[in-house]
C-alpha cells in the first residue's frame, strides 16, 4: 500500500482509477454503439453501487435496489411529461422520492434480527412492487412502457438533447463517478471506517458505542437515491420505460455486477458492471434467454467466488507483497481476510468515541452533519491514519 | 348475488389460496429450519408443478390424477438433485452465499421454463365440473377437494413431524445438530426426506393450482413475496406460525378481491401484512433466527 497525496493506492484502486479514467474518455475514441453500450453499462454499475453500499455498510443484502431505479425511471418520465426540463430537479426529485421510499422500507430493515430477515424483506417489496407496477397500468403503461415526452432538457443552461449523446454520456457519468471517488476519498477517514466497522461486525460497533441502526439506514437511505438518481438517467438517455424495470432479475444481475466486481471496495461494483454487463449483453444477441446464464453465473460466484474480482487483485497483491506464504484466495475467508475485523483505531477512541456518540444520540439530526464534518476535517488535514 | 354472499365466496376462495400457500411455505420452513437456508428458488419448484401438470395433461396425454401423482415426484427428485449440487455446499457458509446462489437458481428454472414452455399462460381443465351450493351460491367443487387435499396434507406431515421416528429426528437436527450426530441420527437421510417433501409439497401445491389459475412461467415470482411474508411473520421457521398466517393472508386477500381487481387485491393483503411487519419486525409468533 502506497500513499499518495495522502490516499491510500492499493492495485485494486489503481484498477478502479483506469476504469474511471476509461470512462471519462470513451466518448472521444469511442463509436456510436459503443457509446450506447457503455452508457448502458454505466446506468447498470448505478444499481450496482447502490447494492454494494446497502450490502457492504448497510448490511442489508438487499434485493430491492431495481425498485429504487424504477421508482426513479418513472419518476423522471412522469415529471419530463409535466414539462419539468431542468436535469437537475428531475434527477434530485427521483433521489429524494426513491430515498424517501428506502427510509420506509429500511425502518423495517434494520429493525429485524436474524441474518434472513432483512435480504427476505426487501424480496418481498421487491415482489409486491412489481406486482403492483403491473396492476397500476395507467400510471406505469404496463409492459408496454410509456416513452418520455420530451427530446431536450436543461442543465447548468446548456442544452442536453434526450437520448443517447455526448451531453447525456457525461450526466450519466458524472455523477457515478462523483459517488465512487468520493467514497474512495472517504476511505481512510474515521467517518468511513466507523461504517466500515458497522458493515462487517455489527455487534462489535455497537459495543463500541456506535449506533448502528440509525448508520445502517443512512446507508441504505443513500444506495437508495443512487438507485435512484441511476433511474431518473435511465429514462433520460433510453427514453423509454416498461414495468420490466420492477422485474426482481434486475436486481439479481446488478447483485451479480457488484459481486464479480468484489463487495465492500468503491471500484468493486463498477468495475463488476463494466466487466460482465457487456458479456450478457452480447450473450444476448446470441442465445434469447441470457437469465439463465446469468443465474448459473450467480449461483458459481456465490459458491466459487465470492470475493469478486477485486478480491482477487488484491489477494494476489497480498500474496505478492507476503512472499510465497499461503493463501486462502478461493475461499470466503479470503473475504473476511480483506476485512479488518474492526479497526484498532476506533477500539482505541473507545472512552471518547462513547461519550460523542452518547452525545449525537441525543441529537440524531446533527449526526451526520457531524460526522460528515469529521470526514471532511480528516481529508483536508490529510490525517487519514 | 347479495354482498354478503359475494364475501362468502371470495373468503372461501381466500382460505383455499391460504392453504396452497401453506404448502408452499411449510417447505420452505423445514428447509429453513434444517439447514439454514431461506430457498429464494423454491417458488419455482410450485410454478414447475403447474407447467409440469399443463404439459403431462396436453402434450403427454397422461389424465389430471396420474399428473397429479406424478408431477410431484419429478419435482421432489429435481429438489434433491438441486440440494447435492447446491444447497448442501451453501448451507452452514455465510447466509449471502445461499441466498445468491439460490436467486440464482430462481433465474435459471424460471428462463429455463420461458424457453421450453413458452410466455403464454396455459389452461389445464378441471378434472371435474361441478358445484356444491353454500349459503345460497354455487361454489366450485374441485376447489373444495382442493382444500381438503391440502388440510389433510397438512395434517399428515404435523403428524409425520409428531409421532414418527423421522419427524423427532427432522425436529431435533435444527435444535442440536451435533447433539443429534452423536446419538446417531441420520443428518443426511433427515437431509434428504425433509428436501424431497418440501419439494414434493411445492410441486403438489403446483399440480393442484393449475386448474384454477392455470400455468404459467411467472407463477413462481408472483407468490415470492406472498410466500417470504408468510415465513417471516410466522416466525422464521415456526411451522404452525406459518400455517396461520397463510391462511390469514388467504382470507385478507379474499376480502379485499370484493372490492379489488385480483392482483390489486393481493398487493393490498400484502401491505397489510407488511404494515404488520413495520410494528412487529420480527413475526408474530417468535423468532427462531
Amino acid at each position: 500500500m502506497r500513499k499518495i497525496a495522502g490516499l491510500e493506492w492499493h492495485w485494486s484502486s489503481i484498477l478502479g482509477a483506469v476504469a474511471l479514467f476509461l470512462v471519462a474518455v470513451a466518448p472521444l475514441v469511442f463509436s456510436k454503439y459503443a457509446l450506447f453500450l457503455m452508457t448502458q453499462i454505466l446506468l447498470a454499475a448505478y444499481i450496482a453501487v447502490s447494492f454494494d453500499f446497502a450490502y457492504s455498510y448497510g448490511r442489508i443484502l438487499s434485493f430491492v435496489q431495481g425498485a429504487f431505479f424504477g421508482l426513479g425511471a418513472y419518476s423522471s418520465v412522469h415529471l419530463a411529461a409535466a414539462g419539468v426540463s431542468g436535469l437537475i430537479t428531475i434527477g434530485t426529485a427521483s433521489a429524494v422520492l426513491a430515498a424517501v421510499s428506502g427510509t420506509a422500507i429500511g425502518l423495517i430493515l434494520v429493525r429485524m434480527k436474524g441474518a434472513h430477515g432483512p435480504p427476505i424483506a426487501t424480496i418481498i417489496v421487491a415482489s409486491i412492487v412489481g406486482l403492483a407496477s403491473n396492476s397500476l397500468t395507467q400510471v406505469t403503461g404496463g409492459e408496454d412502457g410509456i416513452g418520455l415526452a420530451r427530446a431536450d432538457f436543461h442543465m447548468l443552461g446548456t442544452v442536453i438533447p434526450a437520448g443517447v449523446n455526448v451531453q447525456s454520456y457525461y450526466c450519466t457519468a458524472i455523477p457515478l463517478i462523483a459517488i465512487v471517488a468520493v467514497s474512495w476519498a472517504l476511505q481512510p477517514t474515521r467517518f468511513w471506517k466507523v461504517l466500515r466497522a458497522v458493515g462487517q461486525n455489527e455487534r462489535r460497533a455497537q459495543q463500541l458505542g456506535f449506533d448502528v441502526r440509525s448508520r445502517r439506514l443512512v446507508v441504505f437511505v443513500f444506495s437508495a437515491a443512487t438507485a435512484g438518481i441511476g433511474g431518473a438517467l435511465y429514462t433520460i438517455t433510453m427514453q423509454h420505460v416498461t414495468t420490466s424495470v420492477f422485474d426482481l432479475s434486475l436486481s439479481l444481475n446488478a447483485i451479480l455486477w457488484a459481486t464479480v466486481g468484489g463487495l465492500s471496495d468503491p471500484f468493486g461494483a463498477f468495475i463488476g458492471a463494466l466487466f460482465v454487463y457487456p458479456t450478457t449483453e452480447l450473450l444476448s444477441s446470441i442465445f434469447k434467454y441470457v437469465d439463465i446464464a446469468v443465474g448459473a453465473l450467480l449461483v458459481l460466484v456465490a459458491m466459487f467466488f465470492p470475493e469478486g474480482i477485486i478480491g482477487a487483485v488484491s489477494a494476489w497483491d497480498e500474496r505478492r507483497r507476503a512472499g510465497a506464504m499461503s493463501t486462502v484466495a478461493g475461499s470466503d475467508t479470503a473475504k473476511q481476510l480483506r476485512q479488518v475485523d474492526c479497526d484498532p483505531e476506533l477500539e482505541s477512541q473507545n472512552g471518547r468515541v462513547s461519550s460523542r456518540e452518547s452525545v449525537r444520540r441525543s441529537a440524531k439530526p446533527m449526526m451526520m452533519i457531524l460526522s460528515l464534518a469529521d470526514a471532511t476535517k480528516n481529508v483536508v488535514l490529510g490525517k487519514g491514519d | 348475488m347479495e354482498m354478503w354472499q359475494l364475501i362468502l365466496y371470495e373468503s372461501m376462495d381466500g382460505v383455499v389460496w391460504g392453504l396452497i400457500l401453506a404448502m408452499i411455505s411449510l417447505g420452505l420452513c423445514l428447509i429453513f429450519g434444517l439447514m439454514g437456508l431461506m430457498n429464494v428458488a423454491h417458488a419455482s419448484l410450485y410454478m414447475l408443478g403447474a407447467v409440469l401438470a399443463a404439459y403431462f395433461t396436453a402434450s403427454v396425454g397422461l389424465d389430471f390424477w396420474e399428473a397429479l401423482v406424478i408431477a410431484p415426484l419429478v419435482i421432489a427428485a429435481l429438489s434433491a438433485l438441486l440440494n447435492r449440487l447446491v444447497l448442501l455446499r451453501v448451507a452452514g457458509r455465510s447466509p449471502a452465499i445461499g441466498l445468491l446462489a439460490t436467486a440464482g437458481l430462481l433465474l435459471v428454472i424460471d428462463n429455463s421454463v420461458l424457453a421450453t414452455f413458452g410466455s403464454t399462460a396455459v389452461p389445464v381443465s378441471s378434472p371435474f365440473d361441478g358445484a356444491l351450493t353454500i349459503g345460497g351460491i354455487p361454489y366450485p367443487l374441485y376447489r373444495l377437494l382442493v382444500a381438503g387435499m391440502a388440510i389433510i396434507i397438512l395434517g399428515a406431515i404435523f403428524c409425520l413431524l409428531k409421532y414418527t421416528r423421522y419427524g423427532l429426528w427432522m425436529r431435533a437436527v435444527p435444535q442440536a445438530p451435533e447433539l443429534a450426530a452423536a446419538v446417531g441420527v441420520p443428518i443426511r437421510r433427515v437431509n434428504d426426506l425433509t428436501v424431497l417433501l418440501s419439494g414434493g409439497l411445492a410441486g403438489l401445491a403446483g399440480v393442484l393450482v393449475a386448474p384454477i389459475t392455470g400455468a404459467h412461467f411467472q407463477m413462481g415470482i408472483a407468490i415470492l413475496a406472498s410466500a417470504f411474508i408468510v415465513i417471516v411473520l410466522g416466525g422464521m421457521g415456526n411451522l404452525l406460525g406459518a400455517v396461520v398466517i397463510a391462511i390469514l393472508l388467504g382470507l385478507c386477500r379474499g376480502i379485499f378481491a370484493v372490492y379489488l381487481t385480483p392482483t390489486l387485491a393481493e398487493v393490498m393483503s400484502l401491505l397489510v401484512l407488511l404494515l404488520v411487519l413495520l410494528v412487529r419486525p420480527n413475526g408474530l409468533f417468535g423468532a427462531r433466527a
